[in-house]
């Protein structure tokens, strides 16, 4: 399955965020989104055994995780988490909270795409993650912005003394953003990475 | 028939006159004469190279062998043997209690020494290390992965992890008209920080966290309301995580006091899940609930990896 087919976009600053904390944000979201399929995979195996052992009717269970991830799926009595949502009473709304974050950010000007020809995931791997959350695109935005406002706080608690300290500087930003770029734009800027 | 052996003047020898060693009969290269127990002469077998003729005793032969410990000479309690720089022997001065013998290199004698206070270097290459008794990390910390924040244990025994990921926030201002027929007030908000270890909360705009790592997260909530009218069949209070939603169902409504609720919860939070909080109530012909602010941690949400 493909995701953000066309791609994600960042501002510069955004993007510059990401690189504080990690060398390669691409890599980085990729290995976060394999790792959680993995978590997700190994967790709905451990739900499902207790009922798979005590289904007559399954006779053997196949050696592999994948497989054995796959026969869950396929039974008539599993439910991706955007099915048990529907069926609760209230129903479980579908998240935005992580897109209207991102969407949240105006992003004219100079900017930067992630994975400009989309996230291909192979189904498994996605059917994973869906199995206990309720979109995957939703997910990577909270992942995002997530890594995003950490490390902007990161940043600036790192910068804030160091640019208190600086004879040479007489004001600063009074905006995260502003103080973002000035942080940025200094010569003894490094990242974590 | 007996040899009888003669001087040069003619005269026999007798046993106690002198025979040369060129009178002697030929033997074997090494070997040496002695007498058996009968008076006959005998001899002593060739020995190795470095043995010493070691004497057997009334009755038993000597032989050559290596020296035993009875055989050396008489010396100081505690001393060791060695050789100095001429290859004379000499010895090693007793040393004091607890300490090692140290080399001191060629042309210098070992001593006794304290041994060196050094510790341990490593323990990197023992796989299942194990201790005799406490580890005392003094003032130091526990860490991993070559970091340098962890875990410190105080003398009291107090265990602090400063960088362990935790949060808290609130909301000090009112909310007006958030929820009441139903609509949820998603997220809540809580736009004041009052700490966030790690940097993994967001006051705004979404008031939400994001699991640095994967584990089991305490996070709980609180809320008062205000507004409600016995229109209110009931309120839920929810943390939204990534995985799963954590409901608590409140009851009616009741028009006297204001309500303040709570929910709690150990969540399954993979690396990067979020949460946040939402709030809902439902039987109000309106949205007419409004969140009580205030400077207190009434209206709060906070978070702590605990596994």
């Amino acid at each position: 399955m493909i995701i953000f087919p066309t791609g994600i976009a960042l501002t510069a600053n955004e993007n510059s965020i990401l690189l504080h904390m990690v060398p390669d944000a691409e890599t980085w979201l990729s290995n976060a989104i394999t790792e959680k399929a993995r978590l997700r995979r190994d967790a709905l195996i451990q739900e499902w055994r207790p009922t798979l052992y005590a289904d007559a009717s399954v006779t053997e269970l196949p050696a592999d995780n994948h497989e054995l991830c796959a026969l869950i799926m396929a039974r008539a009595d599993y439910k991706t988490r955007l099915q048990q949502d529907a069926e609760t009473d209230p129903v479980e709304s579908t998240s935005t909270v992580n897109k209207d974050t991102y969407d949240g950010v105006t992003r004219s000007g100079s900017t930067v795409t992630l994975f400009g020809s989309g996230i291909n995931l192979p189904d498994l791997t996605g059917n994973c993650i869906l199995a206990y959350v309720q979109n995957l695109e939703e997910w990577v935005y909270g992942a995002l912005m997530g890594q995003i406002n950490r490390g902007k706080k990161k940043m600036i608690a790192k910068y804030h003394p160091i640019i208190m300290a600086d004879a040479s500087v007489i004001t600063m930003p009074a905006t995260e953003d502003g103080l973002i770029t000035m942080i940025l734009a200094r010569a003894d800027y490094k990242s974590l990475a | 028939m007996p040899w009888k052996f003669f001087n040069a003047s003619g005269s026999q020898l007798t046993a106690t006159d002198n025979v040369t060693v060129a009178a002697l009969a030929d033997g074997t290269d090494g070997e040496l004469i002695t007498w058996d127990t009968a008076g006959a002469p005998a001899t002593v077998a060739v020995g190795t190279s470095g043995h010493v003729l070691t004497s057997g005793g009334t009755g038993v032969a000597p032989t050559f062998s290596t020296i035993a410990v009875s055989s050396l000479a008489n010396g100081t309690d505690g001393e060791l043997i060695t050789w100095n720089a001429s290859g004379a022997p000499a010895t090693v001065a007793v040393g004091t209690i607890n300490h090692v013998l140290t080399s001191g290199g060629t042309g210098v004698a070992p001593t006794f020494q304290a041994a060196a206070a050094a510790g341990i270097a490593s323990v990197v290459a023992d796989t299942s290390p194990e201790l005799g008794g406490n580890l005392d990390m003094q003032a130091n910390l526990l860490v991993g992965n070559g970091g340098s924040t962890g875990i410190a244990i105080s003398v009291d025994g107090e265990v602090t992890m400063a960088a362990q990921p935790a949060f808290a926030a609130h909301q000090q201002a009112n909310v007006l008209n958030v929820t009441g027929a139903g609509t949820p007030y998603s997220p809540v908000l809580f736009p004041s920080q009052v700490y966030d270890v790690g940097g993994d909360w967001a006051e705004s705009p979404g008031s939400t966290f994001t699991a640095p790592v994967t584990g089991k997260y305490v996070l709980t909530s609180s809320v008062r309301i205000w507004g409600q009218t016995t229109a209110m069949t009931y309120g839920l209070i929810s943390l939204v995580t990534s995985n799963r939603i954590w409901n608590v169902y409140t009851s009616t409504g009741d028009v006297s006091v204001t309500s303040g609720w709570f929910i709690s919860a150990v969540a399954d939070m993979d690396a990067t899940d979020t949460c946040y909080v939402t709030l809902n109530v439902f039987g109000e012909s309106g949205d007419t609930i409004d969140i009580a602010g205030s400077m207190s941690m009434s209206i709060s949400f906070s978070g702590v990896l605990v596994a």
